[in-house]
């Protein structure tokens, strides 16, 4: 359920980049499409590290240091959850500026500075989306298609919505196609950072250095 | 060790810009499949991936602190990997790359640390052949640990592990590369070309049909464009006895020319369209344009409706709306810069150009002729010249010859392609046009390759499990160049002129694995406790040359590394030795001193001092 929503959500801000926006609805649409991806990412982060979670207590039991990460983990486990949830948007960020496009005041400008932002954003975040899921449309049909779903059809594939009767079979049109990912494959966050203070930094402050010191 | 007992085949793709590691049980019939390697993806995740970028960050102490560690690593100030590309790109000082072209320059000691190569990080260099060390040893630990996962053990004694080179490489390169996977612990390793293998890999995935898609007298060329070279061999196809034999007959040279030059070629027009309207870029900017103008041209080759990509580059700081420039990668910049300025349809007679400029700055050879299209029609017409030179073939190859230019060459009836950029029809197209057009009236075929950038650790993987079963087809091929003492000429004094040195054959093309030769009639006079130097030279262009085949003139071979030899005695005196030379099962040249009456051997060693121009 949680990927379903969120792959939802996924394909509500790509849609959005791609299609016109009326002038008034802009407002509206940034908040959905900023608001709803992150909390949605947030619990999804969640539900994958507790996975990650345990198969790193599992399978990782030889070296020294990654024993008293684990001790930690066991003491809070949350740690290891907020750290993987970072670490997805540090890498949103690093390629697709995510962090900056959602943070920065969209107001004073044009349509054209925006679209211009959105395209990193956009081309960026694809690709990171592209590390780590295989994702495909649910729905193999074109929307507004019509479609009957009989009894023992897969619930968690489709959200009824309108004048809904007690037992299938459905007949209605689809709205959204909706996505599912057909595997996930999520660096894993290594428990050690949970030892160190930088456990909460998104993107590190970047400053260039002009000269090497010899020293 | 019995080859009953082997278990698993390993391919090793230690690649310029990228590796790849594949495995193959022996008791399966399976085509080898990918191992995903481990290793740190960002600054702060750990992830895997079917190919390992050929880079290392060297980190400060500072980011080993922060840096994630990857299971096996213990090594944590040489980051390998992506996040090494990504970051090192930004951080070039302290970023190795291209570290296996460094084994093939005969103009720098590839055992002295000089990588990152113009950094002022002294204390930090590590050598060339340390780099592949380093690498060699990652796949190794990252092979470990997989099979751990599976929980199974890694136990070498039970594997037979073949490591691509490229078949431009001479022996002493090939020498240095088994140096470094044993020093990285994986033993003895059998050298394969890259070009091989990856028809290894289609002979691997056409089991059933691969006969019947070629035929006796077919001439496959292997057309290998990877991120950073070039490179092109021909294998024939034969017929003995109502069977079909493959041959490897041909290389061509070392090529540094590949795939990024494309992407880099584009980031500059567009940066200089940039910088026309008042956008100067930053090198993170000009960085992040490479990297688009790779992806605007797989989008452009892969769809050929689209007419332009739109790019837009991210300012520095954190405001997106303000700073971000954008441009269009239009069709007309893959036709200008990729396909004419690369790929262009030319001539069979087309001559790559040389760099004319006296002084050239030290550093990696590369390429001066950007025309990946000259390089094959030259390759083409000196494969043609190494054929008529002495190769005996079961069957009439197609050989071709142009009427109007009055030049003979090698017509291929077949390609198979490799390497990333062969993934876009569009590019594999061009180059069956310019075949083409070298011989319009003869029929070409294309072989296909689902998976150019992996199948050389595939191939590499199959072939290994052939050796292992000791059953199922192999190219013959040997020694990919034939080999030359430089021995100086005898004749009166005259001053001011250097004495001429004529070249003498040693190593004939095409010696086979296993076999040795000694240098007939002729014998060296050498003082014990003494070193001997030789000059050392190689040509792949004379096939016809036989053991002990004397060059009046050494003009037309290309310079190897120096042979040093010092026969070990107790008291000084001249011995006479002859010269023996051995091409091992491992595919690793050898050569001796042999002293006949007491069967005593020396081993002469490659000295790889930089040698002044």
């Amino acid at each position: 359920m949680a990927i379903f929503l969120t792959l939802l959500t996924v394909g509500v801000i790509s849609t959005l980049f791609y299609t016109p926006v009326p002038e008034e609805l802009v407002p509206k649409l940034e908040w959905a499409a900023l608001g709803l991806p992150l909390a949605l990412l947030l619990w999804q982060m969640v539900q994958i590290s507790r996975k990650g979670a345990e198969k790193q207590q599992q399978d990782k039991p030889s070296a020294p240091e990654t024993q008293t990460s684990a001790a930690a983990v066991e003491q809070d486990p949350h740690k290891l959850q907020d750290a993987a949830v970072i670490q997805f948007l540090s890498r949103l960020q690093e390629k697709g500026r995510l962090i900056d496009f959602v943070m920065d005041d969209m107001t004073p400008y044009e349509d054209e500075q925006v679209g211009a932002a959105a395209r990193i954003v956009h081309q960026g975040c694809k690709e990171v989306m592209g590390d780590f899921f295989k994702i495909a449309p649910l729905h193999d049909g074109a929307e507004e298609d019509s479609i009957t779903l009989a009894q023992g059809f897969d619930s968690a594939s489709y959200r009824l919505i309108g004048k809904v009767p007690e037992q299938p079979p459905y007949t209605g049109v689809v709205l959204h196609r909706g996505w599912i990912t057909h595997s996930v494959n999520l660096p894993r966050v290594s428990a050690v950072d949970l030892m160190e203070d930088d456990a909460f930094v998104i993107a590190p402050a970047e400053v260039e250095i002009e000269s090497t010191q010899q020293g | 060790m019995p080859e009953t007992l082997i278990k698993y085949s390993i391919g090793i793709d230690l690649g310029t810009s990228n590796s790849a590691l594949a495995i193959a049980a022996i008791d399966s019939n399976e085509p080898a499949h990918s191992v995903d390697i481990t290793q740190l993806t960002s600054r702060k995740g750990v992830g895997e991936a079917a190919v390992l970028p050929s880079c290392i960050y060297l980190a400060t102490e500072e980011e080993q602190k922060h840096l994630p560690r990857i299971p096996w690593q213990e090594e944590h100030s040489c980051r390998i990997g992506m996040f090494a590309r990504e970051h090192g790109a930004e951080v070039p000082e302290r970023l190795i790359t291209s570290a296996k072209s460094w084994l093939c320059n005969s103009h720098n000691d590839p055992y002295q640390p000089i990588l990152p190569w113009q950094s002022p990080l002294e204390e930090r260099k590590i050598s060339p052949l340390e780099a592949q060390k380093f690498y060699l040893a990652y796949l190794r630990h990252n092979l470990e640990h997989h099979l751990q996962q599976q929980g199974e053990e890694l136990d070498l004694r039970k594997c037979q592990v073949t490591l691509t080179v490229p078949a431009s490489f001479d022996e002493v390169a090939r020498l240095l590369t088994a140096e470094a996977a044993e020093a990285a612990g994986w033993g003895e390793v059998t050298l394969l070309e890259e070009q091989q293998a990856a028809f290894y890999h289609w002979l691997d995935t056409n089991v059933e049909t691969w006969r019947e898609q070629v035929r006796a007298g077919d001439v496959i060329l292997v057309c290998d464009v990877g991120g950073g070279t070039t490179d092109f061999s021909l294998i024939a196809v034969t017929q003995k006895e109502g069977k079909l034999h493959l041959e490897r007959i041909s290389v061509g040279d070392h090529l540094l020319l590949g795939g990024d030059n494309m992407d880099l070629a584009l980031a500059y027009t567009l940066k200089a369209e940039m910088e026309q309207n008042g956008k100067a870029l930053d090198t993170a900017q000009f960085l992040a344009l490479i990297h688009a103008c790779r992806q605007g041209k797989e989008a452009l080759l892969n769809d050929m409706e689209l007419r332009s990509y739109p790019i837009s580059i991210a300012g520095r700081g954190a405001s997106l709306f303000a700073r971000s420039r954008s441009v269009q990668l239009q069709r007309a910049h893959i036709e200008q810069v990729v396909m004419d300025g690369f790929l262009p349809l030319c001539g069979i007679d087309a001559i790559p150009e040389e760099i004319s400029a006296g002084l050239q700055e030290v550093g990696l050879n590369y390429t001066a002729d950007p025309v990946i299209s000259k390089h094959l029609a030259q390759f083409l017409v000196n494969s043609r010249r190494n054929i008529d030179s002495g190769i005996t073939l079961g069957a009439e190859l197609n050989l071709c010859h142009s009427h109007a230019r009055g030049t003979e060459f090698v017509f291929p009836s077949a390609i198979l392609f490799n390497g990333g950029i062969f993934k876009a029809d569009a590019v594999r197209q061009r180059i069956m046009e310019l075949i083409q057009g070298f011989c319009p009236d003869q029929p070409l075929r294309q072989l296909n390759n689902e998976t150019p950038d992996l199948a050389v650790a595939r191939g590499a993987a199959g072939y290994g499990r052939t050796v292992a079963r000791k059953e199922g087809i192999r190219i013959k091929a040997g020694t990919a160049r034939s080999y030359y003492l430089g021995l100086q000429s005898a004749m009166p004094a005259v001053p001011g002129l250097k004495p001429r040195l004529k070249g003498v054959c040693i190593v004939p093309q095409g010696m086979e694995e296993g076999t040795e030769y000694l240098l007939e009639g002729r014998e060296f006079g050498l003082m014990t406790g003494q070193a001997a130097e030789f000059s050392f030279f190689s040509s792949t262009t004379r096939a016809g040359d036989e053991m002990g085949t004397e060059l009046d003139s050494i003009d037309e071979l290309d310079e190897s590394a120096r042979l040093e030899v010092t026969l070990e005695g107790e008291e000084r005196q001249r011995l006479p030795v002859q010269l023996l030379s051995r091409f091992t099962e491992l595919g690793t040249l050898e050569l001796w001193m042999k002293h006949q009456p007491s069967g005593k051997r020396w081993k002469i060693e490659f000295n790889l001092r930089g040698q002044e121009q």
